[in-house]
């Protein structure tokens, strides 16, 4: 094709663009919407994917032992521990080390919880109970509970409830985003499809006369293909500053709460990976949209 | 340059619009087609345009057979012939340069031929001096001379025109004749179905009358009711 006719091509689409006004903004915008709805369910959902998949290997339990517990009892203990079945690995944190680590997080968060202690350790000596799979945890942390067993711990903490929660958060982010996304989209092609009705009606005259001094039928479809393409890709793009926006500032705000199961995660999906699935999601969304509505009103 | 053979045209099962016509136009001539509404004037030349199929019998044009033509090859077939219409069919939103040079930008033309062809051809019909005037500020005669111009900015060698005089005063539709008459003087052929005794009258050509669907008079130089005085 020649240079200027994928010019003329552009203009023509360009035109009808604005000469269909409102109708163009209305198909802009619920594009914008439905992508930003996707890509928002998408990028929760691969955060959360990401969350799950980081379990097996950090995933711990924490033991708390009794203050009163001298260190040989300390020692037993953490021996009937590592013979729990579903135990891949015990360490134990001393009190003095437990009080390192409330330093530690002083100076990180700016708190002065060890200045309030004024010297004392009240801290108990604690086991970190790390298990073969997260699946294993709910019978090891029964075995751990077992007072007649385990006179020596006072506490066992998990991470299970946590864990719970997040996954049925998943499912649910999973089936509403998914289905609202699938409907936005649905509603979307039904937008875009009357936009290009409209062009169709508007371009009556110029489709007659492409047809009558023998346009190809490539061609006549190409304006119309393009508009919705464009339609796709700049909603997609709309919608990708969107969810960026939205997800720097959720983690702004989550990152305010530092929770032992929110470290080790991975980074979140760069800038350019999120432009890139929502911009190609709307260039499909586009063209398939626009090739059914060409070959619906273009006959 | 056009042959019917026995074509029989019918819609729908509804009384058929041609009835067995015969008839064959040269490369180069000018030919008037006559009859009262509903006679298949205009169907006779939809076929030709490939708007319509035969029902039975075989239209050949520039020796391309249109009844077997598949339909990806139409728009090539159009590109070898000019249509203008009783109604102009011009783009209000565009000027008359625009207009013309429309149709070939569609099929894909570079610039150098439109800057070449375009003011030629508005030199044919007399609109070289208002290449920036939009539709709305045009006579209805002028604006036919945009449609005819817009006909031929691709050298078709056939002109296919529909009453193309219908919604103009005598004067200006001799006018159009007139142009249609200097672009058959440069070889294109010219077919016409109009209702314009005035014209028909005044610029003697081969006149073929269709009545109900038949062809009922074919006669060269003839006038508009059959053979009359020879104006001048």
């Amino acid at each position: 094709m020649r240079w200027s006719s994928a010019v003329f091509l552009c203009e023509e689409a360009a035109k009808s663009i604005r000469r269909n006004g409102l109708m163009s903004l209305a198909a802009l915008s619920t594009v914008t919407i439905a992508l930003a709805v996707f890509g928002g369910s998408l990028f929760g959902l691969y955060r959360l994917h990401q969350f799950v998949a980081a379990q097996p290997t950090q995933f711990q339990i924490a033991v708390f032992l009794s203050v009163e517990l001298p260190r040989s009892g300390v020692a037993e203990i953490e021996r009937q521990v590592r013979g729990i079945p579903g135990v891949s690995d015990v360490s134990l944190v001393t009190k003095e080390a437990a009080l390192a680590e409330l330093c530690e997080q002083d100076r990180q968060r700016g708190t002065q919880v060890v200045a309030a202690l004024a010297g004392a350790n009240p801290l108990p000596d604690r086991l970190d109970v790390h298990v073969t799979a997260p699946e294993r945890s709910p019978e090891v942390a029964t075995a751990l509970k077992d007072r007649r067993r385990f006179p020596g711990i006072e506490c066992v903490r998990d991470e299970r409830d946590v864990l719970e929660t997040l996954l049925a958060t998943s499912r649910l982010v999973r089936n509403v985003g998914g289905t609202v996304a699938i409907l936005l989209f649905l509603a979307t092609g039904v937008v875009i499809q009357n936009t290009l009705r409209l062009t169709v009606l508007a371009r009556k005259n110029e489709i007659a006369v492409m047809r009558l001094v023998g346009a190809a039928p490539s061609f006549i479809r190409m304006p119309l293909i393009l508009e919705g393409v464009f339609y796709g890709v700049a909603g997609g793009i709309i919608a990708a500053a969107v969810v960026q926006f939205a997800a720097s500032q959720s983690s702004r705000y989550i990152g305010k709460f530092q929770t032992p199961i929110a470290q080790g995660l991975p980074p979140a999906p760069g800038v350019g990976t999120v432009f890139a699935l929502l911009a190609a999601s709307g260039l499909a969304l586009g063209i398939v949209t626009s090739v059914l509505s060409v070959r619906r009103f273009l006959k | 340059m056009i042959e019917l053979q026995d074509v029989t045209v019918a819609f729908n099962g509804e009384r058929a619009a041609l009835r067995q016509v015969s008839v064959a136009i040269g490369r180069g001539e000018f030919v008037y087609i006559v009859g009262p509404t509903g006679a298949g004037k205009s169907t006779l030349l939809r076929l030709l345009y490939c708007d319509a199929k035969p029902t039975s019998g075989s239209v050949v044009v520039d020796g391309q057979r249109l009844g077997e033509m598949r339909a990806a090859d139409i728009p090539r077939l159009r590109r070898r012939m000019g249509v203008v219409f009783q109604d102009f069919g011009l783009l209000p939103d565009r000027n008359v340069y625009e207009n013309v040079a429309f149709a070939l930008r569609v099929i894909g033309a570079g610039r150098r031929r439109i800057r070449r062809n375009v003011p030629d051809v508005l030199e044919l019909v007399g609109l070289i001096h208002r290449p920036d005037a939009f539709p709305r500020e045009l006579s209805g005669g002028e604006q036919q001379r945009v449609a005819i111009a817009r006909a031929l900015v691709n050298d078709p060698p056939l002109l296919l025109a529909d009453e193309p005089t219908g919604n103009l005063d005598p004067d200006t539709s001799l006018g159009i004749g007139d142009v249609l008459d200097r672009v058959n003087d440069l070889g294109t052929t010219v077919v016409v179905a109009t209702h314009d005794k005035h014209m028909v009258d005044t610029i003697r050509k081969r006149v073929i009358e269709i009545g109900n669907g038949r062809i009922v008079r074919d006669e060269p130089e003839g006038a508009y009711d059959g053979r009359a005085p020879v104006s001048g």
